[in-house]
């Protein structure tokens, strides 16, 4: 059902906009009509908000805190006591210096863990690449010799070499002795050894091949490669143990200040969000004005306890929207309990017109009648609903919602699986004598094929009817003529079908005849040559319902299979596998392929017939609830 | 050789919609795939668009099954 709307319009004390505000707030029930932001004060606190609540983010983020769940309504009360006792101007400078510093000190420490991560790696790769030199440096040579280390591209390596050795066989020296260590893009580590007075002539040729010199890094100071293990080794403790030490402060902090900043940041939200609309605030010198719509029904309620609050500082005025109006009003929904839950189906669509028709009540009736329908099995039935109930309980409102709709499934798979006789197949035959109702849907197709093509015919009848009260209610001349026009026809043809297939005699034709005639009229009158496409199209619809018997006779066939492996395998441990892997396989599909089935034939069969979406979601301006904080993670 | 005949004439009526199906949800998944990662609140219609190629094959499904029980 779709709530009355009432447009309300408050005027308040300028002195009190604020504590105003915050009381709408809280109470959550109006839509706000926003006009632009006026500029001045307080948009300027609306941006300092803005950026305090985005530096509180970033700094929730630096701790790698995201225990969103863990925040209760306990903590943000708590933040609220503990800075409304700050004067409003004051509040953002000073939780933003007090955010400085403690973001200064994490910056710090994060500075250094990844200062320290840098040079661990640092560490590690010298490492390995000395020990993989240690053999050419404990080799000893006659005479003072020069070891050194370079990087060298590998394309070059042969060619230095050989000008190396020219070189030294200039001047009479024996040949040099190197160790290569290939590395990654064509780069690699040359480790040379050669007679100390040939030194700079070596180097000339290696910088002439584009050789850069290998360094340890920066923290070995001046120590020799060859002796450097021992060194690195330490270092690579030390950093190790400097990156442990500092994550755990981290993780320490954030266990610490996570949920502070976070109920902080939560408080700061909602201040940011009360900052908008008082940016937004129609003023005059001595007070301001807002508008926007409240479902009627907690109008008085609001009112009283506005009228309570603020006595003679506020003024309160309603009225019903006009017709032209309709388009503006935001479309709030309302249903029984039992139907509640399937108002998630709208959820993935835009909401309905204000005027327009709330389909919940329809899918609450005829999405687990179809979906039940096609599972048909009463030990599937069983299972569904055991799930359901645990679901129900569950602490997340679209994980009950889901459960309250699998436990409406859960019912019509009972009732359709003693219509078809089933029982995890055929295991309620072999074991109690179970017989179907009705027929067997594995054996006997053709009439459930015709059952499900009479029920796609009355839910598309029914879509249409809704269709043509609609285009009646709204004044839509072309909606409500093509839908019925539509509905003649197809009645005239079903019509036909009743008097061939009943041998009444050919007289009987003529109302199906009239029918046709009428509903022609009315479609080319409504939807000209559309409309009639439309209607063949309305006939594909009712035939797309073919799918409940479909999608039933094959989960039929695969519980009889499953049935077979026992058969054919006995009563093994395999054999009871096998056929366990075929129900579960089964039930799956059951519950997914006639969920998902079932929400096609309303959105696409059924809803084509009359919802047009083209609603504006009702907002109230409220604060937000557990669930949507995770949204800032 | 008849009745193998029709088995094969019902097998093809669901067969050849079923790879015209997959085919065609195959491209509207892989675009809507794409359209949700961008825009989530787009889901709804894309669950619908993904669902609306089925209709063939159902249509095959019934032509099969008028097949085998008219003249089987």
């Amino acid at each position: 059902m779709i709530r009355n709307m009432i447009r309300l319009s408050l005027w308040g004390v300028q002195s009190r906009s604020r504590e105003i505000v915050g009381e709408l707030h809280r109470l959550g029930v109006l839509h706000l009509e926003h006009g632009s932001p006026r500029g001045g004060e307080e948009t300027e606190t609306l941006n300092s908000l803005r950026l305090l609540r985005g530096k509180i983010l970033g700094l929730i983020e630096s701790l790698e805190w995201d225990k969103w769940n863990s925040v209760t309504e306990d903590y943000l009360l708590e933040a609220e006591k503990f800075f409304s006792g700050l004067p409003s101007e004051d509040l953002v400078p000073e939780i933003d210096r007090s955010l400085e510093e403690f973001g200064r000190r994490l910056a710090a420490l994060q500075e250094e863990k990844a200062q320290c991560v840098d040079n661990l790696g640092r560490a590690k790769k010298s490492r390995d690449a000395i020990e993989r030199f240690g053999a050419f440096f404990r080799r000893g040579e006659d005479g003072p010799q020069s070891l050194s280390i370079w990087w060298i591209p590998e394309s070059s390596l042969q060619k230095a070499l050989a000008e190396v050795n020219a070189e030294l066989h200039k001047a009479d020296e024996a040949g040099e002795g190197h160790h290569f260590l290939p590395g990654r893009d064509s780069l690699g580590i040359l480790a040379l050894r050669v007679p100390a007075s040939c030194e700079d002539a070596v180097f000339a040729v290696l910088a002439k091949w584009k050789a850069l010199p290998w360094k340890l890094p920066d923290f070995c100071g001046e120590i020799r490669p060859e002796e450097s293990l021992p060194f690195l080794g330490k270092k690579i403790e030390e950093f190790s143990a400097r990156i442990e030490t500092i994550m755990s402060d981290i993780s320490r902090t954030s266990g610490e200040w996570g949920p502070r900043l976070a109920s902080l940041f939560l408080f700061i939200d909602e201040r940011t969000e009360q900052a908008a609309v008082e940016a937004r605030l129609e003023t005059g010198r001595d007070f301001f004005s807002l508008q926007g719509w409240m479902p009627e029904d907690v109008l008085r309620t609001a009112a009283a306890h506005l009228k309570e609050k603020f006595g003679d500082d506020v003024l309160l005025q309603w009225r019903s929207p006009g017709e032209d109006e309709w388009n503006d009003v935001p479309t709030a929904l309302m249903n029984r309990p039992m139907s509640a839950p399937f108002e998630l189906f709208l959820k993935l669509l835009r909401p309905p017109s204000y005027s327009g028709f709330d389909p919940t009540t329809a899918i609450a009736l005829f999405f687990p009648f179809f979906s039940g329908c096609m599972i048909g099995d009463m030990g599937y039935g069983l299972i569904i609903l055991l799930l359901s109930i645990r679901l129900k309980k569950g602490k997340r409102p679209l994980v009950r919602d889901i459960g309250a709709i699998l436990f409406s499934m859960s019912l019509w798979s009972l009732v359709w699986g003693a219509v078809w006789g089933e029982f995890f197949g055929d295991v309620g035959h072999r074991l109690f004598h179970l017989e179907p109702l009705w027929v067997e849907r594995s054996v006997s197709v053709m009439p459930v094929v015709v059952f499900t093509i009479a029920l796609g015919a009355a839910h598309v009848f029914f879509g249409l009817l809704i269709g043509v009260y609609q285009g009646v209610k709204n004044r839509h001349r072309h909606q409500w003529m093509e839908k019925a026009g539509n509905l003649a026809v197809l009645l005239s043809l079903v019509g036909a079908l009743v008097v061939m297939k009943q041998e009444f005699p050919g007289s009987f034709f003529t109302l199906p005849v009239s029918l046709l005639v009428v509903g022609l009229v009315l479609l080319i009158g409504g939807g000209g040559i559309g409309g009639i496409i439309e209607t063949l199209g309305s006939i594909g619809n009712i035939i797309s319902y073919v799918r409940i018997a479909a999608i039933g006779l094959s989960s039929a066939i695969l519980a009889l299979v499953a049935s077979k492996f026992m058969d054919v395998f006995g009563l093994s441990v395999f054999g009871i596998f096998l056929a366990l892997m075929i129900h579960l396989l089964n039930f799956v599909l059951a519950i997914g392929g006639s969920g998902l089935h079932s929400a096609r034939l309303h959105y696409v069969e059924f809803f084509g017939k009359f919802y047009s979406g083209s609603g504006k979601e009702y907002k109230p301006f409220k604060r937000r609830s557990g669930s949507s904080w995770k949204k800032h993670s | 050789m008849e009745k193998a005949l029709i088995a094969f004439a019902a097998a093809l009526a669901v067969s050849v919609p079923a790879i015209a199906t997959a085919y065609a949800q195959a491209k509207i998944g892989s675009a809507g795939a794409g359209t949700v990662a961008e825009k989530p609140e787009t889901g709804g219609t894309i669950i619908i668009l993904e669902a609306i190629p089925e209709t063939m094959v159902i249509l095959g499904f019934v032509v099969a099954i008028m097949l085998i029980l008219q003249f089987a």
